[in-house]
């Protein structure tokens, strides 16, 4: 009898640390579960980083973005008309849902189809709207942008008729410096504009070729900035001061364009921009 | 006597017992998993990097020295290697990291799709770890 009891309690014993290391064991095999699980979340959040770098790389614009203490930089250089860049575009997309997809053994369904060049839109912070609708490139935000300068660098393959520059008032709320060059030369000019004005500069060609630029008041939003051009090659790039961005706003920029990627469980659906 | 053989014997088991949780509990668990994270995730860091600089670019027009570079920069034990695929799959370049072996236990994979003038290119990576010499 007494043997017998010392034999239970040994095996008591024994049971309690084998249970013991055993818990131990799952512990740490559910922590490596916890950092494996997501992983192939990361990997579909970086495929369609990759392809939102690249999207950008074909449609444009080139854009800088940069939050300060007291200000909001927002920096976009453009062509007008802008470049036609369907054909590369259509082939990307091509390109994911076929041999990426294969690659990486997912499922890619890319809708680039609002991408065109003659209505690219680029939704920045959540709040500003830049377009380029073929012949105009506008800059804006519903409300008006607040923005307390801009600086723009403009220049056109035309051969200059007249220039009627921007008229300038030192009691107005906006600094705009604008360097402007076409086949003539340059001219450069700044000084301070009325945020609600839709103040112009409008250089006309030989041949009926125009350019205006509009800022201030544009399409109802004030402090926005509008750059049509009629048969003249132009390229800008401008540089706007802007209030601090909402904090709750998201920081970056979008397109109007999604890619949908499945990677066995992982399905990962996203609007594409940084 | 008895009672004091009965303590010592005890004492000397509930001894056993702890010893043995101290050594359960030390034992250090050493998963796979997060050395296979680290390389995959350095993998991904790694296309990222040279996707942004434009390095891929550079190799593709003949000038890999940039790229061979950040290669170097990578943790000693990690070893890498990059091929560059033109869309119709043909290699165009392989760029390796210097003083690694043939792969070891643990190897990951990765890909980036690229845009370089135009073309389109797929970057396929291969990490490894460095098999320790003994």
């Amino acid at each position: 009898m007494r043997g017998f009891i010392v034999t239970l309690i040994s095996i008591s014993l024994i049971a309690l640390l084998v249970i013991y290391a055993s818990v131990l064991h799952n512990h740490y095999l559910s922590l490596e579960r916890v950092l494996t699980v997501p992983q192939p979340l990361t990997y579909a959040a970086y495929m369609v980083d990759g392809a939102s770098g690249d999207v950008h790389a074909i449609v444009g614009p080139e854009m800088a973005l940069q939050q300060r203490n007291d200000s909001y930089w927002v920096s976009i250089s453009d062509t007008l008309p802008n470049s036609n860049f369907s054909s590369k575009l259509s082939a990307y997309e091509s390109f994911l849902e076929g041999d990426i997809a294969d690659e990486t053994n997912s499922q890619i369904d890319a809708n680039f189809s609002l991408l065109r060049p003659e209505n690219l839109t680029v939704f920045i912070n959540e709040d500003y709207v830049y377009s380029s609708q073929g012949d105009t490139a506008v800059f804006g935000k519903a409300g008006g942008t607040g923005a307390s300068s801009y600086d723009i660098t403009i220049s056109t393959d035309g051969v200059r008729q007249n220039l009627s520059g921007l008229v300038f008032n030192s009691s107005g709320d906006m600094n705009v410096s604008i360097t402007y060059t076409d086949r003539n030369g340059s001219v450069a000019m700044s000084g301070a504009v009325f945020s609600d004005d839709p103040n112009k500069l409008v250089a006309d060609y030989f041949a009926g070729k125009r350019l205006e630029v509009t800022i201030g008041q544009v399409l109802g939003q004030s402090g926005s900035l509008r750059i049509e051009e009629t048969n003249v090659s132009t390229s800008f790039r401008f540089f706007a001061t802007l209030p601090p961005i909402d904090e709750t706003k998201r920081m970056g920029y979008r397109y109007d364009a999604t890619m949908d990627y499945v990677q066995g469980d992982v399905r990962i659906t996203r609007d594409l921009g940084k | 006597m008895r009672a004091f053989v009965i303590t010592v014997d005890a004492l000397v088991a509930l001894s056993f017992i702890i010893i043995a949780i101290v050594l359960i509990s030390t034992q250090t668990f050493q998963p796979n998993a997060p050395r296979g994270i680290y390389l995959k995730q350095l993998t991904l860091d790694v296309l990222t990097v040279l996707e942004e600089n434009m390095l891929f670019s550079q190799a593709l027009e003949g000038n890999s020295s940039a790229m061979h570079n950040i290669l170097q920069h990578t943790p000693d034990l990690a070893c890498m290697q990059i091929e560059i695929y033109d869309s119709s799959g043909d290699s165009i370049a392989t760029i390796s990291k210097a003083g690694c072996g043939e792969y070891g236990r643990e190897l990951q994979t990765a890909v980036k799709p690229f845009i370089h003038d135009g073309g389109r290119f797929t970057a396929r990576a291969k990490a490894w770890y460095k098999k320790e010499t003994p």
